[in-house]
């Protein structure tokens, strides 16, 4: 089992001076920030703000183009491949559309990970995987493939698929996208649930605001590829920023941001 | 077009290529270990083989009985009607056979391969995948090479026999040569390595359209919507099917 | 998955490798060398002076009916003829005395074997052997006889 101590640093994930590029166009600039152990850290910003690449970026799929990225204290682009395949064991993901495999049934895509990650037998395979689902109010939807599942459900299902070999840091993209208020709040109560039940710490991507400050412990707002704010909700509040009052949808914000919150707003809904 | 863009063009390819046959050297190293079960195995060799064998029983066939008529009429010209199943059965077995089977496969089969492979790119399947510490190239791509690999093979050997049979009853019953002659000619004039340069060719083309056609989904960038998913499948069957022509002409070359 | 949709997928692979073995088997081991495939033939053997122009796969003919085709042709190195081994229709039966003649198609087409049968009561056995045959016409030759020949008279 993994070593659940917590290390001297008490960061479980962190970023330095992370510059991020895509066809010489920076999509994140200078962003440096560390995600604590045991806490949930959002980072928030419009769409095409560069919060999901800097997801993937994190969660060791696509390396920065300058600065350092370190997941559990390691760099997952300085290191052998079965030690990166290692170190993922001990993390889980959840992807924006679910990214559950369409061949697979809900069961069935749950217990992938075990199954061959791990050498337990099939029965506790099943039994591992449904207890993950019965932690997320999934029931009865086993033999359920997900061209069959809604976008809350799909997304639950991920996000089971992503705790069940019970990782230490969970990242979570977009849990609220493509979601309507009470499915979205109820994905929130699941989220805080989990960490209570499984001490994990949690990353999500989000847009939106409500979320962010209803369960994050610290939130970083990221606009045009930069770091704009972080600090505990509270702090995000007492912000006196005219791009941040934007989102909180206050008068005297900007225009352009305004609109931009405005219109991601709209298409949350899509 | 502008000799800077043509460079870049140039380069783009290039780089294409060299990420296609990174593609593949990472594919063949993880054939030891796979990760897939053999029912996982048996189900693509299902979906790729199994489900084209009506389609190579009636392309066969119809290719075979369009032999034998084009044939029958030049071997009557030169005064050798009786090579009638000797023509027919080479023109099958070196040539026609291994590579209509494969563009068959590769329409039918290698264009859903790509198409599949680019949707689960665009899904974040693939990512999905990496981050459960779940190798993508050995759970999804060595299965796939390797379905394709037992698949191709069968079905060529399948369309051969049906364009014999096709030939047989053309040959028999419009040019009244006995199935008996025919199948004669055809065994007199098919040597072992006529039969060899056949099953090479199908695991070569098999190898081919796996190659492209998982490469080109794997490889896909930046896919977001069907259409994309459409472009990657089409792009991947045109590529294959040129490849599959140009290492049908270096085979026979080599071979003969 | 349900069990109907399993059981069909193994029936289809199964169908799969039963129909595209036994095609590649055939393929390979009765085109690619081929042994009397549905009976035995029968074999016969004759012997010409000059088999020139003769091919492997020539057919032989009975009555302007084809009968089989050539398997073989080979030289005898003691007496400097060529064996022509033949391949014809099983539960055919030719008389001793039957003559095989090296005939060609129309003026330049293939050359093919003619077999004459004869009138004797014994039969040749399986493997037996024509006495009596006629060698190639070699057309060449038969022109110019005739133009320098007929060019003396």
């Amino acid at each position: 089992m993994p070593d659940r101590a917590p290390s001297a640093h008490a960061s479980i994930a962190d970023a330095t001076e992370v510059t991020i590029s895509a066809g010489g166009r920076p999509i994140i600039e200078q962003a440096t920030f560390d995600v604590r152990r045991g806490e949930i850290f959002a980072i928030m910003g419009a769409s095409g703000a560069g919060k999901s690449t800097l997801l993937r970026t994190m969660v060791g799929l696509a390396a920065p183009s300058r600065g350092v990225v370190r997941l559990l204290g390691q760099d997952p682009y300085q290191m052998p491949g079965n030690a990166l395949y290692a170190l993922r064991r001990r993390v889980g993901v959840a992807f924006q559309g679910g990214a559950l495999l369409g061949a697979l049934s809900v069961i069935e895509n749950v217990e992938l990970p075990l199954r061959l990650n791990t050498r337990l037998d099939p029965a506790t395979i099943r039994i591992m995987a449904h207890l993950k689902l019965e932690l997320l109010n999934l029931r009865d939807v086993d033999g359920l493939y997900p061209s069959q599942l809604s976008g809350g459900m799909a997304k639950r299902v991920s996000l089971a698929r992503a705790v069940v070999m019970d990782p230490e840091l969970v990242f979570f993209d977009e849990p609220a996208g493509g979601l309507d208020p009470q499915n979205a709040a109820e994905l929130d109560t699941l989220i805080l649930k989990l960490r209570a039940a499984m001490k994990c710490s949690f990353v999500i991507v989000t847009h939106a605001l409500d979320s962010a400050l209803a369960i994050a412990d610290r939130i970083m707002i990221v606009e045009h590829g930069r770091v704009l704010a972080l600090g505990t909700p509270a702090e995000i509040r007492a912000l006196d920023d005219a791009r941040i009052a934007a989102m909180f949808g206050r008068t005297g914000s900007s225009s352009v941001t305004e609109r931009a919150a405005y219109l991601d707003r709209l298409t949350a809904g899509l | 077009m502008s000799p800077t863009s043509l460079a870049t063009t140039l380069q783009r390819r290039v780089i294409n290529l060299g990420a296609m046959g990174l593609f593949l050297g990472q594919v063949l190293r993880r054939l030891p270990h796979r990760a897939a079960r053999a029912g996982t195995l048996a189900g693509l060799v299902v979906a790729i083989g199994s489900r084209s064998m009506g389609l190579m029983i009636v392309a066969g066939g119809f290719v075979g009985a369009m032999l034998a008529v084009q044939f029958f009429d030049t071997l009557s010209r030169f005064g050798s009607p009786s090579m009638l199943g000797a023509a027919v059965g080479l023109g099958l077995i070196r040539e026609l056979g291994p590579v209509l089977a494969a563009l068959i496969v590769l329409g039918r089969a290698g264009s859903a391969l790509a198409a599949e492979v680019a949707s689960m790119r665009g899904s974040q399947q693939l990512d999905a995948l990496a981050c459960m510490a779940i190798d993508p190239l050995a759970y999804l791509m060595v299965p796939r090479l390797i379905a394709c690999l037992i698949s191709l093979p069968l079905l060529t050997a399948i369309f051969d026999v049906a364009g014999l049979l096709g030939g047989m009853c053309i040959g028999a019953l419009s040019f009244g040569s006995s199935a008996g002659i025919f199948l004669d000619s055809a065994a007199s004039g098919i040597g072992p390595a006529d039969v060899r340069m056949g099953f090479v060719k199908s695991v070569v083309f098999a190898a081919l359209i796996g190659w492209i056609c998982l490469g080109k989904g794997f490889l896909a960038p930046a896919v977001r919507g069907t259409e994309d998913v459409s472009r990657v499948s089409a792009d991947a069957v045109v590529i294959a099917s040129m490849s599959i022509l140009g290492a049908d002409y270096l085979l026979s070359a080599l071979m003969s | 998955m349900t069990a109907g949709t399993r059981s069909s997928n193994s029936f289809a692979l199964g169908l799969l490798m039963v129909v595209g073995l036994g095609c590649l088997a055939w393929l390979a081991l009765r085109l690619g060398d081929w042994h009397s495939p549905f009976a035995r033939h029968y074999e016969l053997n004759a012997r010409f002076a000059s088999a020139s122009g003769l091919r492997e796969g020539a057919f032989v003919e009975i009555a302007g009916v084809r009968v089989g085709s050539v398997t073989s042709i080979a030289l005898d190195p003691a007496r400097f003829e060529s064996v022509v081994a033949m391949r014809l229709l099983p539960g055919l039966r030719l008389p001793s005395d039957a003559i095989a003649s090296i005939r060609t198609s129309g003026l330049i087409g293939e050359k093919y074997v003619r077999i004459t049968p004869g009138g004797a009561t014994d039969m040749l056995p399986p493997g037996g052997e024509i006495l009596d045959t006629e060698s190639s016409i070699n057309i060449e030759e038969l022109i110019s006889k005739y133009i320098f020949e007929g060019g003396d008279k």
